[in-house]
């Protein structure tokens, strides 16, 4: 295991992989800024130019683009209200709060130290638990993925604004979108109308713009500018530093976010947006001031965003040791692995532990030069939240109109933007939580499809596997949580 | 009554009433399709009923919901949203009827002259528009962006 990890330092000092990074973390900030372009985006564009690389440096320059378009898209989720990408819209939450009040500074520090950190943390237990890795993965089957989606739903209601069946609401609708087009057990399309778009079933890029960016620039159409005064276009850098500390003394709220991340990343199939609201729900709940979160706390910035980064460390888990990707943009990646010649399953560990010792330094080091590299930007980024609305307005809607055509080479997509715009519009003028719909969404097909072969393979009593048993609990103890809560005031005489 | 408080529920609930609808109904799935959207469609329908029940019984009650938010939500100005949005919405014909690449630019110069922006403002910003569809992301990222009409009426 030192000679692996030797070498892998070795080969991560070599210069191409360092060049490869060098290109690779710009391009990456640039499709976490801009809205609807997201890392899983800046893979597909970036894969056919690693073919003929160095296998490590090919692969650096993949997942360093990847790996850091979150800590990009936080900024636009912080400054403008608009995730960069999908898994950055639980930073909306509290970080856009947090902007109108004037605390940008305050929020972007917070945010980008929590990448940075996450990051770090998630290649740490990734480089841990690389040597004792398959017994882990192997022993989470259908049963144990389809509650630990349920799990994320259970949180929904502590997602939501407040009111828990607006919450549990929005999630249930956001898990029926998702079940238009082909069911994937069947292969039969559901409730498609007979039209070609609706086969695919409804996208995830053009929900996400529409849900989030679209009632924001609808509100900036109206003449208002971002922050309220000229004075939040100023980054106080002492805001920053405020954004730092209250991360480095979170240290236990970033490190079990971050622990989050590790573990939603490793289980194969749970997107990175699941990591985030997870992350946060945890924060909110364990929180001594949950009334705060959804108006500008700042735990709710360091969660997301420590989970969001920490989350890629977990994906490459089972993505080297078992050739199963863990998150959608390792889909990619194992595209990226086997063009340059790499086969990643159980005997890669063996063969190549030098090449995952070395892609673990080389997400390191990605998220700790992006933190820093957005550090030196945030000034010049945070001037955006002082300019008219009526100017930023039609500039992020082409931004937006050009990001989601490109997710998807489809001018429909681009009007489903405006058909979920409209949505997010009245949910979020009725207060209904739409990062709730948008988990019930993403874990949608995943629920059928693990509900389906649990119910197969193990019978109605799925549940009563020991790890699955352990997740059920957990389940019922984040339902009951907020009775818990309200009884432990009452006894303790609180309001 | 707070009526405009049931709008969510109501239309939600006939939304998914009406696809479980056609699904068991006009398009006659089997149970293996239609068990999941049903267990969901079901329990969801079933919570926009609760909420109902919460709107009414509060509004009989003359107070919040039993866990409304407490904050006040003041009712935004209709006219400038429906105007905004009218705005928003024409980037939709400039995109069909001009293609992407003069569609967005004419669009942004449009939308920024008739918002009392100069000349100077309005027209720069439009090129930078196009050199960004253009440069950014039909040479650089190879996204083959409708060039042409996508489609006259």
């Amino acid at each position: 295991m030192f000679d692996s990890l030797v070498g892998g330092f070795l080969l991560f000092l070599d210069v191409d992989v360092l060049v490869a990074m060098a290109i690779a973390i710009p391009i990456g900030l640039v499709f976490g800024i801009l809205p609807g372009l997201s890392g899983i985006t800046a893979l597909a564009v970036l894969l056919p130019f690693v073919y003929g690389m160095e296998p490590l440096a090919g692969l650096a320059f993949l997942l360093s683009a990847h790996a850091i378009t979150y800590t990009g898209g936080s900024v636009t989720a912080i400054v403008l209200g608009i995730p960069g990408s999908p898994p950055n819209a639980a930073t909306v939450i509290d970080g856009f709060p947090l902007s109108q009040k004037g605390q940008s500074g305050y929020a972007i520090g917070a945010a980008l130290t929590s990448s940075a950190l996450g990051g770090v943390v998630g290649v740490a237990a990734l480089v841990v638990v690389l040597p004792f890795l398959q017994p882990i993965v192997t022993s989470f089957g259908s049963p144990e993925t389809f509650l630990l989606a349920l799990l994320g739903i259970t949180y929904l209601a502590v997602l939501g604004r407040g009111a828990m069946v607006k919450g549990l609401i929005a999630g249930g609708l956001g898990i029926f979108l998702a079940l238009f087009g082909y069911q994937r057990i069947t292969g039969v399309p559901r409730f498609w109308l007979e039209s070609d778009y609706l086969l695919d079933g409804f996208r995830l890029i053009p929900l996400v713009i529409g849900l989030f960016a679209i009632p924001e620039i609808l509100a900036l159409s109206t003449g208002r500018a971002i922050a309220p005064d000229h004075s939040a276009a100023q980054l106080s850098w002492r805001q920053v530093w405020a954004g730092v500390r209250a991360t480095i003394g979170a240290r236990w709220l970033l490190l079990r976010s971050s622990l989050i991340g590790v573990f939603v990343g490793i289980v194969p199939g749970v997107g990175g947006e699941t990591a985030t609201f997870v992350a946060y729900a945890a924060a909110k709940q364990t929180a001594a001031n949950p009334d705060q979160f959804g108006n500008g706390a700042i735990e709710g910035v360091i969660a997301p965003e420590s989970a969001n980064n920490a989350k890629e460390g977990g994906a490459l888990i089972p993505t080297l040791a078992l050739g199963i990707p863990g998150s959608a943009g390792m889909v990619v990646l194992l595209g990226g692995f086997l063009l340059l010649g790499l086969d990643p399953g159980p005997d890669f560990l063996d063969n190549h532990m030098d090449t995952a010792v070395g892609l673990a330094l080389v997400l390191a080091l990605a998220n700790v030069v992006a933190a820093l590299l957005v550090f030196a930007l945030a000034s010049q980024i945070i001037k955006i939240t002082v300019v008219r609305g009526t100017v930023l307005a039609p500039l992020l809607l082409v931004l937006i109109v050009l990001g989601t055509y490109s997710a998807g080479n489809d001018p429909a997509d681009v009007l489903f933007v405006f058909v979920f715009g409209a949505l997010g519009y009245v949910l979020k003028e009725f207060d209904y939580s739409r990062p709730a719909l948008l988990l019930g969404f993403v874990l949608g097909p995943l629920l059928e499809t693990y509900l389906h072969i649990s119910l197969q393979a193990y019978g109605p009593w799925f549940f009563t596997r020991p790890i699955a048993l352990a997740i059920a609990a957990l389940i019922v103890l984040g339902l009951a949580w907020p009775l818990l809560r309200g009884l432990g005031g009452r006894v303790g005489g609180g309001p | 009554m707070r009526t405009n408080e049931l709008f969510v529920p109501v239309v939600l609930a006939l939304f998914i009433g009406t696809f479980l609808g056609l699904g068991l109904f006009s398009f006659q799935y089997s149970l293996t399709v239609m068990r999941f959207p049903l267990i969901v469609g079901l329990v969801t329908c079933a919570l926009c009923g609760l909420r109902i029940v919460q709107v009414v019984s509060a509004g009989r009650q003359g107070g919040p919901g039993p866990d409304d938010e407490r904050r006040e939500v003041s009712p935004p100005a209709v006219k400038p949203v429906a105007f905004g949005a009218l705005w928003l919405l024409g980037v939709l014909p400039a995109l069909y009827l001009l293609g992407y690449l003069a569609g967005l630019p004419l669009y942004v110069f449009l939308y920024l002259k008739l918002h009392g922006e100069g000349w100077l403002m309005a027209g720069g910003l439009a090129l930078l528009c196009f050199a960004v569809a253009y440069g950014v992301f039909m040479n650089a990222l190879g996204v083959p962006l409708p060039v042409h009409p996508i489609g006259w009426p």
